[in-house]
């Protein structure tokens, strides 16, 4: 059983006075297998945004229904929602939504907290993520202290602290320099390799480069997918681009 | 450019900012009006001619200049709340190429129709208020005058001279406000990268120590003289220690928290303890700006209230009978008073009842232990009169025997051994008595006191010998206290009374003074009620203060809170609990100041007792529940205004 299943997901906005309709997913089916990494692609208002925000049950389908190791999203009480995204769903997001009233150690724990963990426990768990994503030293300094790209690594620690069964990523290398967008995908490609699964949402092709597949959205539903299977980085970033360029031109320029 | 370009953005810019002006703009009006009211009432008394009005008046002209104090400073704060509010607006029009002239200009509009709004709602508000508070004023003084509506002219160019002065200050601020913006960093807004405050223990302690010698002082003072000695210096340190403590003290403490991981790693304490760290920082003025000005309302409302309310106890006090005659000096005769005062009282057809009288004499001298010295030097002030056994038998129905140096006495200090001294003479002490009802005591309390009741006359004037030898300025007199009732109309009872000094001026040589409970009812209502009075608007307009303060503060949180917590439901807080956490948050740093104002209020409570006695109002149970009564009605007031602004405060936060 995958781990994740988008089943015919649909999704339309209507505007406050009932006036028009904005059908921003039409149908969208993939599934996720456990340990995958995943990359989403598409252009702004694709819908992009609206499908993670929907996996991440942060948003309610008009249609169609998400499973997470087959339960469905949708038959979550509102009150357990929350409980149930911190314990299952981590979440990286594109501006590091860190809180500045809090050092990157309280940052990091405050899921934890929320799931009333003993103090022992947090440290026990922050020690040896820190040290994966190179933050140990960092851990008492306060968000604007350290450089963005030090602030999305700690921003990977909080999704990661609570040993999500899935990893959901908005754009985040979309605020990085180029130099921490290399590491931070590093610490994606180096967390996968240990178990875990990764769905990032993106529209930066070195970042989609690094998954083990990619998923093209266009007009709201899957239109293309790229398996890795042996390419190299660089090549699968080559086919990614022409993909793009398809996708871009509507395939009309092949002479 | 279309010539009326100013006035309008300046109108769009007030309309659009409606959450931040229609708040300045009603305080505005109301402390417009409160300023009109009061100088409008202070020309109409005046214009009554009722018998005593132009104390009243001056009283009244004396408090507008108060007000109009208090009016300015509560209106600049309150713009500079707003200032600081519309600054990113302001940098914005900077980036969009207005330059700062043009800014200015548009201020300068918007202060204008400011004041042009307040202006005219405030004098309608005040016009149809003040004759309403007339009627008040003239209920609590007790005085019957007949309304007539009026809107004296003089107050309404008053009002508005001062208000223009007042905003042309804002004005002026403003304008330096626009002078000193940049447009970037005004963009970007100053939340970034704001520091984690330091602890700053020094402080910290030093309000500690402040606040507690305040209330040590306050706490400690056993007498109405100290009390009024050391009240203003209390107050003093503990608005200092409250500063202090809000600034340092609570951050301080945040970090003694946030240092126990078992207490800061929990949920409910997690978000209050850091969020509140950064609120106390931003905020910790103004939360001890609203602290101190609520225990200014609570203690103004408490102290005058029980002073109006406890004044006809106060008068039958002192006044044993309805009228009061005093004689001084050698020659004072019982009998030429009487058939005077009866005189008197038969050209009005009433009749003298209920007399009493005594002859005593009233001595300032110093005290060490059970020594009484004349010579003003050494020892505490101490207060000594003497009345014969004579006299006190007489007036209070007892069989007192005194053989010659003996004597029974009355103190309000510790004489453990059974003889007392006054200057040359010794008693031995053979009895205690209470404070016998019919002797005058105006001291009430404040310095020691002590009443002796001698064998005969000879020891009053061996007495005012022995005094005279050291106070040569004052020659100390004996003096005869007579007391009487009238008996027939209420009316003509008060036109004799009136008339009585008059009437006795002739045929008593010695007489020296001449008084009345209605006479003494009618100065203290006059006095007192329009202290009351005054008292009231104060409380208004700090209460216009409080209320401002809140709900800017609300403002501003809610703003910086809408991120924060977008933050936190996205990392997996559900809607309740970040509902949940908000209301902590919001009601721990709001309820803060209301719980330190009480506190204040509990420790101040004995000084001002005492200082009240001043006032010769000593019933500290009725002091006690008019506090505790203006106590609950603020905190419902607080309650009511808090539940209000907070409604903003999520609608800011959520939207």
């Amino acid at each position: 059983m995958a781990l994740l299943e988008v089943k015919h997901l649909k999704k339309i906005y209507t505007t406050r006075f009932g006036g028009t309709q904005v059908q921003a997913l039409t149908d969208v089916n993939f599934s996720v297998e456990e340990g995958e990494y995943v990359a989403i692609m598409g252009e702004s208002g694709s819908g992009k945004t609206t499908l993670l925000n929907i996996m991440a049950a942060l948003d309610r389908p008009t249609g169609g229904e998400v499973l997470l190791e087959g339960k469905n999203l949708s038959s979550i009480p509102e009150h357990q929602m929350a409980a149930f995204r911190r314990e299952n769903l981590g979440f990286v997001f594109q501006d590091f939504n860190l809180l500045d009233t809090f050092s990157l150690r309280d940052n990091i724990y405050l899921p934890l907290v929320l799931s009333k963990k003993h103090p022992d426990e947090m440290e026990k768990r922050i020690r040896p993520l820190s040290k994966l994503l190179g933050i140990g030293e960092l851990l008492d300094k306060y968000p604007y202290e350290v450089s963005g790209g030090q602030k999305q690594r700690a921003a990977v620690a909080r999704a990661l602290i609570t040993k999500p069964k899935l990893i959901l990523a908005d754009e985040p290398t979309g605020a990085l320099d180029s130099k921490a967008t290399d590491g931070l995908l590093k610490v994606f490609e180096e967390i996968n390799s240990q178990g875990q699964t990764v769905l990032m949402v993106t529209h930066s092709t070195r970042a989609a480069s690094h998954a083990g597949r990619v998923l093209f959205i266009k007009d709201g539903s899957v239109y293309h997918q790229i398996y890795r299977g042996r390419m190299r980085n660089e090549d699968l970033y080559q086919r990614i681009s022409d993909t793009l360029t398809v996708l871009a031109t509507g395939g009309k320029h092949h002479e | 450019m279309n010539k009326f370009f100013y006035p309008r953005l300046a109108f769009q810019n007030i309309r659009k900012n409606k959450s931040i002006y229609f708040p300045y703009l009603l305080a505005g009006s109301m402390i417009t009006g409160l300023y009109y009211i009061l100088s409008s009432i202070a020309v109409m008394v005046v214009k009554s001619g009722a018998k005593g009005s132009s104390t009243m008046g001056y009283l009244l002209e004396l408090s507008t200049y108060i007000a109009a104090f208090f009016s300015v400073i509560i209106l600049f704060y309150i713009n500079s709340f707003v200032m600081k509010q519309r600054k990113k607006e302001l940098g914005l029009y900077c980036i969009l190429g207005m330059e700062r002239r043009h800014l200015s200009l548009m201020m300068m509009w918007e202060v204008a129709l400011s004041f042009a709004a307040t202006l005219v709602l405030g004098i309608l508000f005040g016009c149809l208020m003040s004759q309403m508070m007339f009627l008040v004023l003239m209920k609590i003084v007790h005085m019957q005058v007949e309304l007539t509506f009026q809107i004296p002219l003089r107050s309404v160019v008053r009002t508005a001279g001062l208000f223009l002065g007042g905003y042309g200050l804002i004005l002026l601020y403003d304008i330096l406000v626009v002078y000193r913006t940049n447009p970037i960093t005004l963009l970007k807004g100053s939340r970034h990268g704001e520091r984690e405050p330091k602890a700053r223990w020094l402080v910290a302690l030093a309000g500690l120590a402040a606040l507690a010698g305040g209330y040590g002082l306050a706490i400690t003072c056993r007498s109405a003289v100290e009390a009024f000695n050391v009240f203003f210096f209390a107050v003093l340190l503990v608005i200092v220690g409250t500063y202090c403590l809000f600034t340092a003290g609570m951050i301080a403490l945040l970090k003694l928290l946030k240092g126990n991981r078992h207490f800061y790693y929990r949920p409910e304490n997690f978000i209050s303890v850091s969020g509140m760290m950064y609120r106390m920082k931003q905020n910790a003025a103004g939360l001890a700006s609203i602290a101190v000005l609520s225990t200014a309302v609570l203690l103004v409302a408490g102290s005058c209230t029980s002073l109006v309310v406890g004044e006809e106890d106060v008068l039958k006090r002192l006044f044993y009978r309805d009228g009061e005659v005093q004689c001084v000096g050698e020659g004072s005769d019982v009998g030429q008073v009487r058939d005077g005062v009866q005189a008197h009282a038969r050209t009005y057809g009433v009749e003298v009842t209920d007399e009493s009288w005594h002859f005593a004499t009233y001595h300032t001298m110093r005290r060490s232990g059970d020594q009484m010295d004349f010579d003003l030097k050494g020892g505490v002030p101490a207060a000594v009169s003497c009345i014969t056994q004579e006299d006190y038998n007489r007036e209070s129905g007892s069989d007192l025997k005194l053989a010659p140096g003996q004597a029974a006495v009355w103190t309000n200090f510790s004489v453990p051994e059974e003889r007392i001294t006054v200057g040359r003479y010794e008693y031995r002490i053979t009895e205690r008595v209470e404070y016998p009802e019919f002797v005058i005591n105006e001291l009430n309390g404040m310095i020691d006191e002590a009443l002796l009741i001698v064998p005969s006359m000879e020891d009053l004037k061996g007495l005012l010998e022995n005094e005279a030898e050291y106070n040569r300025m004052f020659v100390p007199e004996l003096r005869l206290v007579y007391r009487y009732n009238l008996e027939g109309g209420a009316d003509r009872q008060r036109e004799c009374f009136a008339s009585m000094a008059e009437g006795l001026s002739g045929s008593v040589p010695t007489l020296k003074h001449v008084d009345d409970i209605y006479r003494a009812r009618d100065d203290f209502y006059q006095l007192y009620g329009s202290l009351f009075f005054v008292g009231i608007f104060m409380v208004l307009l700090f209460l216009i203060m409080t209320v401002m303060i809140i709900y800017y503060k609300q403002i501003t949180e809610g703003f910086d809170d809408h991120d924060r917590f977008r933050i936190m439901k996205q990392v997996g807080m559900s809607d309740r609990e970040v509902k949940k956490t908000i209301d902590r948050q919001v009601r721990q740093v709001f309820f803060l100041p209301l719980l330190t104002a009480y506190l204040h209020i509990a420790a101040a409570f004995p000084a001002v007792c005492q200082l009240l006695t001043m006032f010769q109002m000593n019933q500290k149970g009725l002091f006690a529940v008019c506090t505790v009564c203006a106590g609950l009605l603020f905190a419902l007031f607080y309650l009511t205004v808090y539940r209000l602004t907070a409604r903003t405060y999520y609608e800011i936060v959520r939207g």
